[in-house]
């Protein structure tokens, strides 16, 4: 089983959609079993994967992540973390195991009670995350069994999950698209997850760039692009900005083939899938 | 759509060819010229592509760039400058020279490394 954490300083640079791409690829045509955990308060991940009726569903029934949580901040009776988990979820035909742990707009004011509690107790800011990750690497352990990949969507800048996502995962992906703006989110990141991944003696190596939202009629993307490979270790593969890539994120009702979904974007997207296997030792 | 309206210009044109000798040589030239005009764009493209002096400076620093620089005609210095963005304050102006191009691309290269140099202590 393999802990990845796709993540970037700055937004708009297509986390949450490489994630969704990738688990489905992963499942659908590796069968590989994949489980998505969403860090990120603006829930796009959980929206994109199951669709906007079952993650109101799971919100009312309290199956989020921010409920697992809050059980420990706030003290409610404990329930175990498989029962968060919304299973094959992705609209692709088949039912690929792409099992899911969605996030709510609440996500934020759990991590803000968690300080605002623990800190009141006289724990550090430092003692806070440690437990923090502990309880996430517990939980995700008591899973771990059941996939082969786990994928953390992080939300942008850093937050205490995020962090202990990072801590917990064996190789990190950034998603940037090719311009400098975006370039400067992977330096203000690289050497914080470097710090967080040492712990477990994980390297540079383990610290992946995916170019995102290429589009060859701007000159200046094919320059960054260069850049980006001599400064990071990045994949072959670069994701286009690509308008089958954009529909993809609508949820269907009715199931499709991977194919439907991603039209002419489909051997991208396997392409992708295919190196992130390699790169992470999957194959 | 667009297929077909093409291949009903083209007749059209083919049919005017066959009548009007005036027309058909001034399409000649046009054609004879568009062609040139391709080819002058493809070898200039030769020059650049894959080129990136940022790159070549780290790699290489001043003097393995200015070798790499050597041998291109000056439209292709021009493309490199535009396509790196490495003139964003049009220092270059409207007359230039080979060393002047050359000159320009070796300075935003050098501090386009330093300051990279710096983001990875950011």
């Amino acid at each position: 089983m393999r802990i990845v954490s796709v993540m970037n300083m700055k937004g708009g640079v297509g986390k949450s959609t490489s994630v969704c791409m990738l688990a489905e690829a992963l499942a659908s045509q590796a069968s590989m079993r994949v489980l998505v955990v969403d860090l990120d308060p603006q829930s796009n991940a959980s929206m994109i994967l199951c669709g906007l009726d079952k993650w109101s569903e799971l919100r009312e029934s309290e199956r989020t992540l921010d409920s697992y949580f809050a059980q420990f901040v706030h003290g409610s009776e404990p329930r175990r973390f498989h029962e968060f988990i919304a299973p094959r979820v992705s609209d692709i035909q088949g039912e690929p195991v792409v099992d899911l742990v969605v996030a709510t707009p609440e996500f934020r004011y759990v991590e803000r009670d968690a300080l605002d509690k623990f800190i009141r107790q006289g724990f550090t800011i430092a003692a806070v995350q440690e437990r923090l990750t502990r309880l996430m690497a517990s939980a995700v352990e008591s899973v771990a069994s059941n996939y082969d990949v786990v994928l953390f969507d992080c939300p942008p800048g850093i937050s205490l999950f995020a962090e202990a996502a990072i801590t917990m995962s064996e190789y990190v992906v950034i998603p940037t698209i090719p311009d400098y703006v975006s370039r400067l989110g992977i330096f203000a990141f690289r050497r914080r997850a470097v710090r967080s991944m040492e712990k477990r003696r994980f390297t540079e190596d383990n610290i992946l760039t995916l170019i995102t939202k290429y589009d060859p009629n701007i000159v200046l993307h094919e320059s960054e692009v260069q850049s980006l490979r001599s400064d990071f270790k990045t994949f072959d593969v670069v994701i286009p900005q690509n308008e089958n890539i954009a529909r993809a994120g609508e949820w269907a009702e009715t199931p499709r083939s991977f194919d439907q979904k991603y039209g002419d974007a489909a051997g991208i997207v396997r392409q992708f899938a295919a190196e992130f296997q390699e790169k992470v030792g999957l194959l | 759509m667009m297929e077909k309206t093409l291949k009903s210009l083209m007749a059209i044109v083919a049919e005017e060819v066959g009548n009007n000798r005036v027309f058909a040589r001034k399409l000649e030239d046009e054609l004879i010229k568009q062609a040139n005009d391709l080819t002058k764009a493809r070898e200039l493209e030769e020059q650049i592509s894959g080129f990136n002096p940022n790159v070549v400076f780290k790699e290489s620093g001043e003097d393995g760039l200015k070798q790499a620089l050597k041998n291109r005609s000056v439209a292709a210095l021009k493309q490199i400058v535009a396509r790196h963005n490495l003139d964003p304050s049009n220092q270059l102006g409207g007359r230039v020279t080979r060393g002047k191009i050359v000159e320009i691309i070796l300075i935003a290269a050098e501090k386009r490394a330093k300051r990279d140099a710096k983001l990875f202590d950011y």
